[in-house]
């Protein structure tokens, strides 16, 4: 019962985490929110289902379109939301992205209606059960992509010349520019990177759930920046930390206490450690870092 | 090396230059020094390209590089330690460094860290901390040393003595001459006008946006009548 739980905590953890390094990366380093990332990771999911129609039956192909929709679509936002109020009034390019946002749901809702759609071929990566746990291929799949991306990208920050120069301008703007730093470039990198994670989590959801349909990245969103938040806002380590705990504690309050107030329960948690930490599990104050 | 012509910059719709006219030759360091608000950062802050609403003519090495961005300007080797230092406190010094030579090719950086911690041992033994956990006047070392690591031939410095203790300023301006020593041109803003115009070749006095005053450092240091009207010393001659 408790491995059970702890193994769905994970799966949903998994995709709350590839939805809440995004947030991270952007409010590291812009400290502006966007409020279309939601909908992003929705329509990242429904350009995977395009992928499918020119390659049917590849679920790397869908995978591949996910990400790809999902990273221009991030470009897009910086581009039109971001990019004209750099050094403009910061509710500005939230404002942008709440419109963003309407537009992404109204267009899926146009082009694919508002019925929920299934995946659409079965899954069958196989089904194993281990000392009273079911775990199938999917759900694997799911856990290890994630971390593999994740492991990926915490490496690439903390260890190549583009993770140093993500790392100073989250850290000081100007003062990456006076190192050379094309600042703008490392911005829209981060949206292309996070959009990407994004988009790949929408399809991981759909897949998973057996559920495609254009509010689908509402609610989920919205708990990825709680566990961004909780995990300490601005740092990739901490939003991944959040993410997972978030899914796990929801798991075992649906487990243990209650599947009708696992929600309300989560959040109780989550704002209880923000009193005691208010910077969040990994945040640091002042300190700022990706 | 700089020609700078009838220089206007604003902040939003503040106009902070008012027409501003001065040069540095190769190898010189050269001063702009005034009181607070003068307007001696906006100055530095155009010429590395961080102020962007600006007017008039800068002129390096013969190219206008007035609509050049930061990048763009560090590339034709101007580099800039900026009022505060601003460096990255949650990276560590290393890093902090191999930022400065962020536009340089990779192959060229260790001889470059070798060369700068030759220069400022402390930052060689501090290498893996991070750069918030030094002292002020070792971040100040830091901030120049990550300057020099981009292998400027033009050197912007920012009131780099502003808050450190009196033998801490000391060995600052022991290092800019050094720095020129080192073929390096410097143009200085400073509040410390008297240990400024002391070292520099020639200098500016900036009031309210514009040039006051130009001459020599020593000479301007010794006209009492300038430092009681434009650099507000009670005591004129003695010096802060």
């Amino acid at each position: 019962m408790l491995e059970q739980q702890l193994l769905n905590g994970m799966i949903l953890g998994s995709l709350y985490a590839l939805l809440s390094v995004g947030f991270s990366l952007i409010v590291g380093i812009l400290k502006m929110i966007t409020f279309a990332h939601g909908d992003v990771f929705m329509a990242g999911a429904f350009s995977g289902l395009v992928a499918l129609l020119v390659f049917p039956h590849s679920f790397l192909a869908a995978l591949a379109g996910a990400v790809a929709g999902a990273a221009i679509l991030g470009a897009i936002t910086e581009w039109a939301a971001f990019r004209p109020f750099r050094s403009g009034p910061e509710m500005a390019p939230a404002l942008v992205t709440i419109g963003f946002s309407i537009v992404l749901q109204a267009l899926v809702l146009l082009v694919a209606g508002a019925d929920t759609k299934p995946f659409p071929f079965e899954l069958d990566f196989g089904r194993w059960t281990v000392s009273g746990i079911t775990v199938s291929g999917l759900e694997l799949a799911t856990i290890g992509t994630a971390l593999a991306v994740l492991a990926g990208l915490g490496l690439a920050i903390a260890g190549t010349r583009w993770g140093l120069a993500l790392r100073a301008t989250a850290a000081h703007y100007q003062a990456a520019q006076i190192m050379g730093i094309n600042t703008d470039r490392v911005v829209l990198a981060a949206f292309v990177l996070g959009s990407g994670l994004a988009g790949l989590g929408g399809l991981l959801f759909g897949a998973y759930y057996g559920a495609f349909y254009p509010l689908m990245g509402v609610v989920i969103s919205m708990k990825a920046l709680a566990a961004a938040t909780l995990g300490g806002i601005g740092n990739v380590g901490g939003a991944i930390i959040g993410a997972y705990l978030l899914g796990i504690i929801e798991n075992l309050v649906a487990g243990y206490l209650s599947a009708n107030y696992r929600d309300v329960i989560a959040f109780a948690i989550l704002i209880l450690v923000l009193l005691i930490r208010p910077a969040g599990i990994l945040g640091r104050g002042e300190e700022e870092k990706v | 090396m700089l020609r700078v012509t009838d220089l206007k910059a604003w902040y939003g719709s503040l106009r902070a230059l008012h027409g501003l006219d001065f040069s540095l030759e190769a190898g010189e360091i050269v001063t702009l020094v005034g009181s607070n608000g003068a307007g001696k950062s906006t100055v530095l802050k155009s010429l590395i390209g961080l102020l962007r609403k600006k007017s008039g003519e800068i002129r390096y090495l013969d190219r206008d590089i007035g609509g050049c961005a930061p990048a763009e300007v560090l590339g034709m080797g101007i580099a800039m330690v900026p009022e505060g230092r601003w460096i990255f406190p949650n990276l560590t010094v290393g890093e902090n460094l191999r930022l400065g030579a962020y536009s340089r090719p990779g192959k060229s950086i260790p001889a470059a860290l070798e060369r700068e911690f030759a220069r400022f041992p402390v930052l060689a033994e501090r290498r893996a901390q991070k750069g918030g956990t030094l002292s002020g006047g070792e971040q100040q070392m830091l901030a120049i040393s990550r300057a020099l690591m981009s292998d400027p031939k033009l050197l912007l410095l920012d009131e780099p003595s502003l808050g450190l203790a009196p033998q801490m300023m000391e060995k600052v301006f022991v290092l800019i001459r050094e720095i020129r020593k080192s073929g390096i041109a410097v143009l200085l803003v400073e509040q410390n006008s008297a240990q400024a115009l002391a070292i520099a070749d020639r200098g500016y006095v900036l009031s309210s946006g514009k040039i006051a005053i130009e001459g020599e450092g020593p000479k301007l240091l010794a006209d009492t009548r300038i430092q009681r009207v434009y650099l507000g010393y009670r005591d004129a001659g003695s010096g802060i």
